[in-house]
């Protein structure tokens, strides 16, 4: 019934999708399970209040991966952001921009720009979120030239880039640096990691940018899946640590196992 | 203001200058500065000479232009070059629209060129050009590859391309090559591909970027090997003897900015020491 | 509300679809790996259509720049520029498939060569203006303020060193342990560092993919509930 070499797959995945529903239906419920603090998502407030007071824009982007693939749960953790930063662009009357490479990303990211200002009861401004949204290109470096050139013009006082970000990385968050802007970043792509962790001022590691969205909205669903996340890494480290002591003891029985 | 504090204080455009000079220098001429062979390369070419006559071959080119033009580019001809040599039957794809043009520029290198003289498309390979789709894509060519790609790269039906009658889904294939840029990539592979037929080889041409990532997946042994780059490029063209004054100098040309970018972090750090002391250890 | 607003039918869509790709991978059930065969299928079609999403939003961004031009701003000129490249592209690419019959243009050698003359080059060349923003960004950044930023900078300088291609030349003979010590940095704490990101990242997906199936994660619908 089962495909071969797959039991191993299909049991862990339940037990943490298990997992996963089991934590949102619990903060549903209102018990919030408790976030550590990320200082990169502190700061954002601060950075928006800075853009305020500097009368100068806020940058937001949620990197150039799509919706549609591996890499869209790190563009729905930039579209959270985008939707907090929008709230606090609104709040303190700043200039929010957001550029995107994904077509099918800005009708989306239009919407949540547009609530997030009818929201903090700014409708005039919800109605132009269209004109926040900028589509530069749909090819890598199309975006990064656009990108690097809307920095240079426009000189923001805060720079957030949360998503899936691949060889522009360096190169947005340079010209972040080149124009004074407080900067905040964060990737899951393993490769650009140590580029924002260099040239930002706060860089979010890896499934940190996935917390971002409950650590700021504190929405149930949100942070009862990170708890639920946690579950499953807590059960990755079991096995891990299981798996290096039958392993030197000569014992394959965990090998076997996985691989049934 | 003293030296260190000037230092520190440098514009980034002199540091630009003075990388360009040190880049430039070897493009204008080759250095001939050492290499040595890594024990990846020397993997990579093992498992394409260990190849049985006969054996079905996956030839992804998923890369973009920007990596094409740099490291990936000698990678991919290099590997076509030596699969060419081969007795083995190859079926190149990409899963990335800028990747499948640049199939048929790897066939017009002379060496790759040369290799193919006495191989005939249809029998010996065929190329599928761009399947769309991403990872879906891959997915589905792995499931089934007639029904996800019906005709080749000008149109011929798979069912008039002899080769392509016994190869119906990734059960098929012995080995993947994957010169890739990004994602979709390795990974994708990984998870649509050889998750599917256990007993699918992998090796993979990288960016030197990627590597730190990649190394997990060969520890594991889910890849056989990988090229490390612009470096691991030149490496296995030394070891194919196929290198040329060019391939040489971008290899020239990465130690000199390698070495370069070490020198601006020694003096980075000898000028944040001497003006630590001297602003009385403010950090 | 129009029924074409509300969000319950892509939910649905979105979630029976899941649970048909799971079935197919998971079970041995010719059916399921069939049904979900041709979905993937129907999806590679909506996909090439997405490129005209593109294309038509290409158009009507540039357009919106050029109708709201302001005196001595010649920015609307570049607008004007790449709307023309734009169409001129897509009529080489019509004509190249026309010309020679094939179902590709990358059979004509005028799409080839713009593709690799233009395309491939101007996009090296972006990709290579990384090595300057390397550069200044090691300069400026890896700087020992702190132990740890001190371990940084020292593994990041045998790293580089030991991936330069004449770095384990060079330096291999003259420290023996060299290539050793550059080898266990990448193998060791570098692999453990990024297996661990990397096992965070995929159940990350998981938990993504279980909200999607269940309907609690609509930012791909847009916002609000």
């Amino acid at each position: 019934m089962l495909e071969t070499g797959r039991v191993a797959q299909l049991f862990f995945l339940i037990v943490i999708c298990a997992a996963v529903v089991y934590f949102v239906e619990t903060a549903r419920r209102g018990k919030l399970p408790k976030l550590r603090k990320v200082p990169g998502l502190d700061a954002v407030e601060e950075a928006v209040g800075r853009a305020t007071e500097m009368a100068r824009p806020v940058v937001i982007s949620t990197g150039i991966g799509g919706l549609t693939d591996v890499t869209a749960p790190q563009t729905v953790a930039g579209l959270s952001m985008v939707g907090y930063v929008a709230r606090l662009c609104a709040r303190y009357g700043a200039e929010l921009i957001a550029p995107a490479r994904q077509p099918y990303v800005i009708p989306v990211e239009t919407e949540i720009i547009q609530t997030a200002f009818n929201e903090e009861g700014k409708p005039e401004e919800a109605a132009r979120a269209s004109e926040m949204v900028h589509y530069l290109s749909d090819s890598q470096f199309g975006y990064t030239i656009a990108y690097l050139g809307l920095l240079q013009r426009r000189k923001p006082a805060a720079h957030l880039m949360i998503g899936g970000y691949w060889a522009e990385s360096l190169q947005l968050a340079e010209v972040g640096f080149n124009v004074n802007a407080i900067q905040i970043a964060g990737t899951a792509n393993t490769h650009q990691i140590p580029f924002f962790v260099a040239a930002c001022d706060y860089a979010l590691i890896g499934e940190e940018i996935y917390a971002a969205g409950a650590y700021l909205s504190k929405d149930p669903v949100q942070v009862g899946s990170v708890a639920g996340q946690d579950v499953g890494k807590a059960i990755a480290l079991v096995l891990i640590v299981v798996g290096i002591l039958l392993t030197a003891a000569g014992i394959p029985v965990l090998t076997t196992l996985l691989r049934s | 203001m003293s030296f260190w504090k000037k230092l520190e204080a440098v514009d980034a455009r002199v540091i630009y200058l003075i990388l360009w000079i040190a880049i430039g220098l070897p493009l204008l001429t080759p250095l001939y500065l050492p290499l040595s062979i890594s024990p990846d390369t020397v993997n990579y070419h093992k498992a394409i000479e260990a190849l049985p006559a006969g054996a079905v071959v996956a030839f992804g080119m998923d890369v973009s232009p920007a990596g094409y033009g740099g490291e990936l580019g000698p990678q991919a001809r290099a590997t076509a070059y030596h699969l060419f040599t081969k007795p083995v039957k190859i079926v190149f794809v990409s899963f990335w629209e800028t990747g499948a043009p640049l199939i048929q520029d790897v066939w017009k290198n002379r060496f790759v060129a040369d290799a193919m003289k006495d191989k005939k498309y249809g029998e010996d390979y065929v190329n599928l050009h761009w399947i769309p789709g991403s990872e879906t894509g891959m997915a589905a060519f792995a499931e089934d590859v007639w029904k996800t790609v019906p005709a080749d790269y000008k149109g011929t039906k798979l069912a008039d391309l002899p080769m392509m009658a016994k190869i119906k889904s990734v059960n098929d294939f012995a080995l993947l090559v994957c010169i890739e840029t990004g994602t979709p990539g390795g990974p994708e592979y990984l998870r649509q591909w050889q998750a599917r037929n256990r007993n699918l080889k992998m090796l993979v041409g990288s960016l030197g970027v990627s590597v730190p990532a990649n190394i997990a997946y060969m520890a594991s042994g889910q890849y056989v090997s990988i090229l490390r780059g612009g470096r691991g490029a030149t490496e296995y063209q030394y070891i194919l003897k196929i290198v040329t004054p060019t391939d040489v100098q971008g290899s020239d040309a990465m130690t000199m900015s390698h070495m370069v970018v070490l020198v601006f972090l020694l003096l980075g750090n000898l000028g944040y020491l001497a003006t630590k002391g001297q602003k009385g250890g403010k950090k | 509300m129009s029924f074409y607003k509300r969000k319950e039918l892509p939910i649905v869509i979105t979630a029976l679809c899941a649970l048909l790709m799971i079935c197919a991978y998971f079970f041995k059930i010719p059916e399921a790996k069939s049904a979900s065969t041709t979905v993937q299928t129907w999806m590679l079609v909506m996909v090439n259509f997405s490129v005209v999403v593109g294309f038509v939003m290409v158009i009507r961004m540039h357009k919106r720049r050029i109708d709201k031009r302001q005196p001595g701003d010649k920015s609307w000129l570049y607008s004007v520029w790449l709307i023309v490249l734009l169409i001129a592209y897509v009529l080489l690419g019509i004509y190249g498939v026309e010309s020679t019959r094939t179902a590709a243009p990358t059979n004509d050698w005028t799409f080839n060569w713009v593709f690799t003359n233009a395309l491939v080059a101007l996009d090296s060349a972006m990709y290579s203006l990384l090595a300057f923003f390397i550069a200044s960004a090691s300069f400026r950044a890896f700087k020992a303020r702190t132990k740890e930023a001190g371990v940084l900078l020292i593994s990041g300088a045998i790293t580089m060193l030991y991936n330069a291609p004449a770095g384990s030349a060079i330096f291999g003979p003259l420290a023996p342990s060299f290539n050793d010590l550059g080898d266990w940095i990448l193998n060791v704490p570098n692999m453990a560092g990024f297996r661990g990101i990397l096992i965070g990242a995929a159940v990350g997906a998981i938990s993504l993919g279980i909200r999607v199936l269940t309907g609690r994660e609509r930012g791909y619908l847009g916002a609000g509930e």
